[in-house]
């Protein structure tokens, strides 16, 4: 797996603080109460795999996970 | 601050008339309160600060699984889940198995996503009050909150809701503290599974464009979540639409009622209600008073006090939403309000999953009641309505209108 950006987009960000809490590592809750990611660059596979399961789970579709070659990966599988 | 004496009895009678003041004195004099809750004699935690609450809820070492807590929370059989199917909720689960099963249910409640239920809405809401007419006398409660969401959260589950009134009670059998109503909790929880297992069962006969054949596809296909998962979540789907949004709507009408001024405001323009107004809703009177018990999975200390693995810890949402030190002048309802994210759909790992659709269903339902009922008001003595006594709810059993 090559590496990904790991991005917040914090005009959708709420701040319910799920990635903080769950990937504390990968994110954390900035001084106005928005999530950041940690690291913009993520290698290792571990990292990568918790980042694509964070981001399925914001209730904001807030975390965006960008190949560098390829597009933007907002989401996993759509249920809907 | 531990075994605080308080001028109160916390969660008698008095406090549900006014739980405001009572929380207020613990928030300045015992945040973190040592309580014994009567039922059992359990020693428990109420926390009533938001910095406190928020930094709780977000750190993964306070657990909601019912099998973490002391040993005096389950000898009073306060668990409940039990051994059953329950117990794999989402909302009782810790990671890495909630990560995992949240994933899968996620992306059906996105904001995005449930845009799409507008129209399902708009006929559910238009069907039960086709018959309504200025004048008449209602029961906001019982006529209205209570029929909206379940029936919506049934449409997109792929299944006519059978039994509301019958499901209703087992909800409220399911987090009864009364000692004369525990012998009957296990048979509710028993009737719960069993729906569980009979929706997914007719549902992978015939399945359809639907939520629940989705999940279904999602552990047989996929194997993403495990039956007793799948059957879990079906179950908190359908608890989820009986209980919390139904409170939401009646006590958002009620503090509309009480606030003349900040319901002409939804009436000139109803479009506040989307931008400001339900946040400040569910902050002003979240139907979650309560969190879920959290259980530490070690000994923590919050503020000066050092809480035990097991011990239960109330987070008082209700408190946490009304702290002056987050929110000014916090008992005025202002829908206008910004600046800090209120804590009524939760925070951290177990944030509301179905927040985008209580909005939703709330923002329409209130916009339609003002709208078409500009003279709505009370049937009887504002001191009459009154909300039911548990501990973890913000909860009123009926609000008689006249239209």
């Amino acid at each position: 797996m090559t590496g990904r950006r790991l991005e917040v987009d914090r005009t959708l960000c709420f701040g319910t603080g799920l990635c903080s809490a769950t990937a504390p590592g990968l994110f954390t809750l900035g001084a106005d109460r928005i999530a950041v990611a940690r690291e913009g660059e993520l290698t290792d596979p571990d990292d990568i795999s918790l980042a694509e399961e964070v981001a399925d789970c914001c209730p904001r579709e807030a975390i965006i996970l960008r190949s560098r070659d390829a597009g933007v990966s907002r989401r996993g599988p759509v249920i809907s | 601050m531990a075994d605080t004496v308080v001028p109160f009895e916390l969660f008698g009678s008095d406090y549900f008339r006014d739980p405001y003041t009572a929380l207020d004195w613990l928030r300045v004099n015992s945040p973190v309160h040592r309580y014994v809750f009567p039922l059992g004699d359990v020693p428990m935690w109420v926390v009533t600060r938001y910095d406190d609450a928020q930094a709780i809820l977000a750190d993964t070492r306070f657990s909601t699984a019912e099998w973490r807590g002391s040993a005096e929370f389950h000898a009073a059989g306060l668990s409940i889940g039990g051994e059953s199917i329950l117990a794999q909720t989402i909302p009782g689960l810790d990671p890495p198995q909630h990560t995992r099963v949240r994933r899968c249910a996620m992306s059906a409640f996105t904001p995005r996503a449930v845009e799409k239920w507008r129209e399902d809405i708009r006929r559910v809401i238009d069907l039960t009050i086709k018959d309504w007419e200025p004048g008449q006398e209602r029961d906001l409660v019982s006529e209205f909150a209570a029929p909206i969401p379940p029936s919506v959260i049934a449409t997109r589950l792929g299944f006519t809701l059978e039994g509301r009134e019958d499901l209703a009670r087992d909800v409220d059998l399911l987090i009864s503290t009364d000692p004369a109503e525990h012998p009957l909790i296990p048979g509710a929880r028993e009737r719960f599974c069993e729906r569980g297992r009979e929706l997914v069962a007719r549902k992978r006969a015939e399945p359809g464009d639907d939520l629940t054949s989705a999940f279904i596809r999602a552990a047989d296909e996929e194997g993403r979540i495990t039956e007793e998962e799948l059957v879990a979540m079906v179950i908190i789907m359908i608890i989820a639409g009986v209980g919390t949004t139904k409170m939401f709507i009646g006590n958002a009408m009620l503090a509309l009622l009480d606030h003349p001024d900040q319901r002409a405001l939804v009436t000139g323009d109803p479009g506040v209600l989307g931008r400001s107004g339900i946040e400040e809703l569910l902050r002003y009177e979240s139907p979650v008073a309560s969190v879920p018990w959290r259980f530490p999975t070690e000994a923590i200390k919050v503020r000066d006090v050092e809480i035990a693995p097991g011990e239960p810890v109330m987070v008082m949402i209700a408190s946490a939403n009304r702290d002056p030190e987050v929110f000014d002048d916090p008992h005025r309802l202002d829908l206008t309000r910004g600046g800090a994210r209120h804590l009524g759909l939760g925070h951290g790992i177990h944030n509301c999953l179905g927040a985008a659709a209580a909005r939703l269903i709330s923002e329409m339902a209130l916009a339609t009641l003002v709208e078409r009922f500009p003279d709505l008001r009370l049937a009887c003595p504002r001191e009459e309505i009154r909300r039911h006594e548990v501990w973890a709810l913000n909860d009123y059993r009926a609000l008689p209108v006249v239209l």
